[in-house]
């Protein structure tokens, strides 16, 4: 693995989460740890400060003595010893020791000290050292009264029990973390890492490669499958630039060489005017052939730019395809064929008209540049199922099989020769114009001759 | 028509010299001018019949000399060359202003040609409902032309293409302006509309009666005279 692993956006979302995990857990752990020690601490302060209660309210009906009683540990011996402590801490009782007004102990345990406000103290005894919860409260008289819990060993418990689990989440899941992220970055590389050599390679220049479709339908072979699609679509309009190349190579030189040849014939009939009037019409006409082609190809950059949808408008395609068919009429005429209209009134499409008016054009001259003699052709325009239907095409001798595909593409001719006027651009700017906007353009291939349909979108028509 | 005094507004000093060289071959006078800040003083100053203005020129590309002069009151008609051809660029040359807007390259005689059209509309010419030549009358309103006393049965394009040749007589209308005019394309079809109506027209205006009032003016288009 090349790539550094730590980068990874992968590994860093594994880390990331791990440690949103580990904080969480910590936090809820020490809530819980601080919430259950706050509850033992709570009802050892009410106990101690109950008993207290208690005690000032004997001393206060039944005076010292019943106190006194009440805190002695035995009938004849009011002050604990050391040993009667391990009693009281087996058995989880209360400490209790009452002081005189010279703060000499007078019953209870004498090592137990604490002041007015509930805290933590240590007893004054040689072998018990566990810490002790005491309060004293002083008695009208100037006596103190002085009450203790041991702190239960549960309270250290809970705090051990944070504490190892906080160590063990940290030590325990990091590393763990650790290892996921670096596992899953590595899985996640190895499916990417097949779609970027796919990439590499078509930067590289091999314009056929293509991801491998693992076949699960994950994202990642979405993706591949993404790529793929780009890349079909990439390599079609490098065929495109390719076929353009050719195309400019062959289109273009041909007539330049042509002119070149006629200004020589003009040097070299200079003497006779009639002769260089020839050449110099037959140069000019080169020279307009040349400027077509320069004018399509630009126009087909600027549709396939797709900035002229900004200009649609309702275009009235009945009146425009009328108009374009009363003009071409004649000229079909000419040529001894016939043109057949059947153009339904009152179709509306959103389009830019010149563009229309150009698609229409340009498939009439297809009719009648390459339809056979006497040949009929028609332009049919009606309201269709999902939207305006445009038919224009002839009855024969159509397009062969073989050519029917490639007849839309920059500089096809269906005549490898390349004698037959036309620049190969017309079709491929009907099939620019009609994709503008959001048409589908057709060779119809179950009738003789070459027929194309258009169907606009039904959302082209607007009514 | 007198010559006409033209000003050009040109960076390219060959084509500035092919354009003088034609324009004087008719007696016309032009001054060239490559920069345009001097020029835009000499088109406010001069009393000029019309402006040839490239739209590519250094310092101040020819839109913004246009709306200049435009914005100054300038309206000496302006005919505009470009390089480039896109769909919109002709709106957005019309559309500050130009009279007319041809691309380059063109054929000298398709200048000219527009240079008379747009000079003239100096002086406006009434938007007759008639309008006469010879023995031929074209009534604008019925859609009706006569020759020689005999109705001629034109189809709406061919009267249309004939009204633009009246309205231009003895000048000539080319295959460009005649197409722009009929049709309002910005492209040039593969069939050559305007030939094919044309012949039909002087099939019906001129083969019956002799004198053919339509001529084709070799290499620019076509013209309507009686001389």
């Amino acid at each position: 693995m090349s790539r550094p692993i730590l980068s990874s956006a992968v590994f860093q979302w594994v880390l990331a989460a791990s440690a949103g995990f580990v904080a969480i857990a910590l936090a809820l752990l020490w809530a819980w740890g601080l919430f259950s020690i706050g509850e033992i601490d709570g009802a050892l302060r009410e106990e101690i400060n109950t008993g207290l209660e208690e005690g000032r309210a004997l001393y206060l009906t039944d005076g010292p003595d019943a106190l006194l009683e009440w805190v002695r540990w035995e009938e004849d011996q009011p002050i604990w010893r050391d040993d009667d402590l391990f009693e009281i801490l087996a058995e989880d009782e209360m400490i209790a020791v009452l002081r005189a007004p010279d703060f000499e102990p007078v019953a209870g345990f004498p090592g137990l000290l604490a002041g007015s406000e509930i805290e933590e103290v240590d007893l004054d005894h040689p072998e018990i050292f566990n810490p002790v919860l005491a309060r004293s409260i002083e008695l009208f008289d100037g006596a103190t009264l002085t009450f203790g819990r041991f702190i239960p060993d549960q309270q250290f418990e809970i705090w051990r029990f944070v504490v190892t689990a906080s160590i063990a989440l940290a030590v325990i899941v990091l590393p763990l973390s650790l290892a996921t992220g670096y596992f899953l970055s590595r899985r996640v590389f190895r499916r990417l890492d097949g779609i970027s050599e796919t990439t590499e390679a078509v930067a590289a220049g091999n314009l056929d490669a293509r991801a491998q479709i693992g076949g699960a339908g994950d994202e990642f072979d979405r993706l591949a499958e993404g790529v793929n699609r780009m890349l079909d679509r990439v390599a079609a309009l490098t065929g495109n630039i390719e076929a353009v190349s050719t195309g400019v190579a062959h289109d273009l030189k041909t007539p330049l060489a042509n002119i070149r040849g006629r200004l020589e014939l003009i040097r070299r009939d200079a003497a006779d005017p009639d002769a260089v009037a020839r050449h110099v019409d037959g140069a000019e006409g080169r020279l307009d052939g040349l400027m077509k082609v320069f004018d399509a190809l630009l126009r087909l950059g600027e549709i396939e730019a797709g900035k002229r949808r900004q200009a649609f408008r309702a275009v009235d395609l009945g009146g425009l395809a009328g108009e374009l068919a009363e003009g071409y009429g004649p000229a079909f005429e000419d040529a001894e064929k016939t043109l057949d209209v059947a153009i339904l009134p009152g179709i509306t499409v959103e389009g830019d008209r010149d563009l229309l008016a150009q698609l229409i054009a340009n498939l009439l001259d297809n009719a009648l540049e390459h339809s056979r003699d006497g040949a009929r052709a028609h332009i049919a325009l009606h309201g269709g199922e999902t939207g305006p239907r445009l038919e224009i095409g002839d009855d024969g001798p159509g397009i062969a099989p073989a050519m029917r595909e490639r007849i839309f593409e920059r500089f096809f001719r269906a005549d490898p020769s390349r004698s037959t006027p036309g620049n190969g651009l017309g079709l491929a700017l009907v099939k620019a114009i009609a994709d503008l906007h959001g048409a589908d353009i057709q060779l119809v291939d179950d009738r003789p001759g070459a027929v194309f349909v258009v169907t606009f979108g039904p959302f082209a028509s607007r009514t | 028509m007198t010559g006409l005094n033209i000003l050009l507004i040109e960076d390219d000093v060959e084509l500035a010299g092919f354009i003088e060289k034609a324009a004087a071959e008719l007696g016309w006078r032009v001054d060239h001018q490559a920069r345009p800040k001097e020029a835009l003083l000499q088109a406010g100053a001069g009393a000029f019949d019309a402006l040839i203005l490239d739209r590519m020129l250094p310092e101040m590309d020819g839109l913004s000399v246009l709306k200049l002069l435009r914005g100054a009151g300038v309206e000496t008609p302006v005919i505009m060359l470009t390089a480039m051809g896109g769909i919109d660029d002709r709106v957005d040359g019309l559309e500050a202003g130009a009279d007319d807007y041809l691309v380059k390259p063109f054929a000298m005689s398709e200048l000219i040609a527009r240079l008379k059209s747009i000079a003239r509309r100096q002086a406006p010419r009434p938007d007759t409902p008639h309008r006469e030549m010879g023995d031929l009358s074209l009534d604008r309103l019925r859609h009706e032309a006569m020759r020689a006393g005999q109705p001629l049965d034109l189809s709406p394009l061919e009267f249309k293409l004939l009204d633009i040749l009246m309205e231009h007589p003895g000048e000539v209308v080319t295959r460009t302006m005649l197409l722009e005019k009929v049709w309002g394309y910005s492209f040039d079809p593969k069939t050559s509309l305007v030939q094919t109506h044309m012949s039909r027209l002087r099939a019906k205006v001129d083969k019956p009666f002799g004198q053919d009032l339509i001529r084709t003016v070799r290499g620019a288009g076509y013209m309507l005279s009686d001389e």
